[in-house]
């Protein structure tokens, strides 16, 4: 009994590392990524503008007007991904599946390209993008799910499905874009997903999302856990399976379809945050969800660090004023899809 | 040692007949419409004219031989090459929803021709398709090891799928870091694109075309043979790794040449050969090449004529076309054939 005792301890204290541990990070990258930029910063610059009134005005200029706001932009849709991974990874009882790759992320993003090209303007003000992203996510995520439904076991079909789903879809908003003229960069934000030019207007719009979906994962923790069991389990348990299967699933939906609708189709970060967490802090939802978005709000926000990094230290010849910057999902695809890779790997070879 | 199957059992001839004319028929239409619309459009007296007796004003002589015959020819050029390929890698992979898209190769060759773009490397036109040719081999081959010891359809297309992700993230930071004012044409060019295709392109392609295509028809015998598996091919004096390996080599080399001349143009490979099978419900591969390779030229030159002319005057790249359309059709024949084969 002491031994049991002591092993709970212990876990307990993983756990609670588990969470510091990225929560660290994140302070500390933030610090950094608001520091970095064509005019660079040092770490005590950037605390001494955040926090000091008398620092230089210049400097509080883009700190809090340019920088700070990306910096939470990112930390906010990295908690939104890692968060709606993590939920669809535990009812869909499958490891490969991420927002990005069921067909979430893309349904919404054409969802919303359509609602901002062709909606009359008297209803884009009424409704706001996320709530129709939201129903452009979620029909794609069902259509998946229904053309899976006679094979429910194989993992592998699902994720085949959403990624053939996808890569039409996309092509429809390729489509779109390019029929209304867009540029590069809108097209790049869109399809790939970009943190470039967010500031506070795109904030104020995430982050009732955010806080709404985050308590509403918490609160629905529970649930997740039981429907883990299986269906007969969770039924005999007493859960109304089927509701609450899709409350969760239209809580992932939504949480992916708001940080679409600001940040684009990030792709991955929803992949590998709830993978490390769930090595860090096991299977459970109420210790998963948590770590999963602590996780990939540091994957996303070091992304962007290095993606920026990138483009202003790397110097190509001829090559030091860039069109556009590099998108941040183009560095979560790089760092993700050898991820994906090796989980594959993992779950196919070995049978 | 060889056998001749009879190539049609008496009496089935008809069978060949029909999809064959049903496909010259929809190549006329479509290559009818895309040199009558447009700006300026035409009628049929006036195109007929210029077409046969070189008569008419300058400016119509000079658009439909300079910019839309060009044009049409490239589109079958290209389709039929993919149809090719298509077949040829379906059958190597013995794997009937293998395509070069699905298998990383479109992807390689087209980082590697961004690659020469964006870093303005020096490499004369001519050997673009072999630049591509190794990008598309890197690509193939990354995902024939990353594949290894899998088993199934589905593992495999998803392996391709991932290492074609990791490409187009390597893609999308080379476009991000090119300074050049048409890295939004490369964009378009990236989406798969006949537009502004002249006389110099075909060309250019038209070497390639005639030393490699060829090729392919040497392996209609072996085709048949891998059908039977990899087991009954060997038994049948097939030897099966160095087919397989060639036949790879020859579909990369296939897909370069026209991932190097128009970019990554989706699903006509995987569709075509669908197509064809399900239209003459025959599996010989001496039947289902070369109408595979009609079939993917037809397919081609019919999409882009809708990828010009549907919501002109604006042109989306016919890449973007093949993806839904085809993208769609692939899902139906996927969700269709549950079961066998599709176990991960």
């Amino acid at each position: 009994m002491r031994n049991h005792g002591k092993i709970q301890i212990m876990q307990d204290r993983k756990r609670q590392l588990s969470i510091l541990f990225p929560l660290v990070g994140i302070a500390i990258l933030f610090v950094l990524h608001i520091g970095l930029g064509k005019t660079m910063l040092s770490p005590e610059e950037v605390i001494r503008a955040l926090f000091h009134d008398d620092a230089d005005g210049g400097f509080r200029h883009i700190v809090w007007n340019l920088r700070f706001p990306r910096a939470l932009i990112a930390i906010a849709a990295g908690m939104m991904l890692g968060t709606a991974g993590a939920i669809l990874q535990v009812i869909m009882r499958n490891p490969l599946v991420e927002p990005g790759l069921i067909g979430a992320s893309s349904g919404a993003v054409l969802m919303a390209v359509l609602w901002i090209s062709y909606a009359p303007n008297a209803l884009t003000e009424f409704i706001p993008p996320p709530f129709i992203a939201l129903l452009g996510g979620l029909s794609a995520v069902m259509l998946v799910y229904a053309m899976n439904a006679r094979q429910q076991g194989n993992g592998a079909r699902l994720a085949l499905l959403g990624v053939i789903l996808t890569a039409i879809l996309q092509s429809a908003t390729s489509l779109l874009l390019l029929k209304n003229q867009q540029g590069l960069s809108t097209i790049f934000l869109w399809t790939f997903g970009s943190l470039n030019g967010r500031g506070w207007s795109s904030w104020s719009m995430l982050w009732p999302w955010a806080a709404a979906g985050l308590l509403l994962a918490m609160r629905y923790a529970r649930e997740a856990e039981v429907l883990q069991l299986g269906d007969t389990a969770a039924q005999g348990l007493g859960l109304s399976v089927n509701r609450d299967r899709f409350i969760l699933l239209l809580i992932a939906t939504a949480l992916t379809a708001a940080s679409v609708s600001v940040v684009g189709a990030i792709g991955f970060i929803g992949l590998i945050g709830p993978h490390i967490a769930s090595l860090l802090v096991g299977r459970r939802p109420v210790y998963l969800f948590p770590a999963s978005a602590l996780l990939a709000a540091l994957l996303l926000l070091a992304s962007d660090w290095i993606g920026q990094s990138l483009t202003l230290r790397l110097p190509f010849p001829g090559m030091e004023n860039h069109v556009t910057s590099l998108p941040v999902g183009g560095v979560t695809t790089l760092l993700g899809a050898p991820f994906f890779l090796y989980l594959l790997r993992k779950a196919l070879v070995r049978k | 040692m060889r056998e001749q199957i009879p190539l049609l059992v008496n009496g089935r001839r008809s069978i060949l007949l029909l999809p064959f004319f049903l496909f010259v028929l929809l190549f006329f239409t479509s290559a009818a419409m895309q040199l009558k619309f447009g700006s300026p459009a035409m009628t049929w007296e006036e195109l007929l004219s210029i077409i046969f007796s070189h008569r008419g004003d300058d400016l119509r002589r000079t658009i439909v031989w300079e910019m839309r015959i060009p044009r049409i020819l490239l589109g079958f050029m290209v389709g039929t090459m993919l149809g090719a390929a298509g077949t040829i890698m379906q059958g190597a992979m013995n794997n009937k929803l293998a395509g070069p898209e699905l298998l990383g190769i479109s992807s390689g060759a087209s980082l590697a021709m961004a690659a020469i773009t964006v870093l303005h490397l020096p490499v004369t036109v001519l050997f673009h398709p072999a630049i591509a040719f190794i990008g598309g081999l890197a690509g193939g081959l990354s995902v024939l090891i990353a594949s290894r010891g899998s088993r199934g359809t589905v593992a495999l297309l998803l392996i391709g799928m991932s290492v074609s992700a990791i490409l187009n993230g390597l893609l999308i930071i080379l476009i991000s870091l090119g300074t050049s004012n048409d890295v939004n044409l490369l964009y378009t060019y990236l989406l798969g694109s006949l537009a502004n295709r002249n006389w110099n392109y075909v060309i250019r392609m038209l070497p390639w075309f005639v030393m490699v295509l060829p090729f392919a028809f040497f392996f209609t015998r072996t085709l048949n043979l891998m059908q039977l598996g990899d087991e009954a091919a060997a038994g049948l004096g097939v030897q099966v790794h160095r087919a397989r390996m060639w036949m790879l080599a020859l579909c990369t080399g296939l897909v370069a040449i026209t991932v190097a001349q128009c970019g990554p143009i989706g699903y006509i490979a995987l569709i075509a050969p669908h197509l064809v099978r399900s239209l003459l419900s025959s599996l010989d591969a001496r039947l289902v090449l070369p109408l595979s390779a009609l079939c993917g030229g037809v397919l081609l030159t019919a999409a882009d004529t809708i990828a010009r002319l549907l919501l002109y005057p604006m042109e989306i790249p016919v890449g973007v076309w093949t993806t839904i359309f085809g993208g769609g059709l692939f899902l139906l024949f996927f969700v269709k054939r549950q079961g066998g084969g599709t176990r991960a």
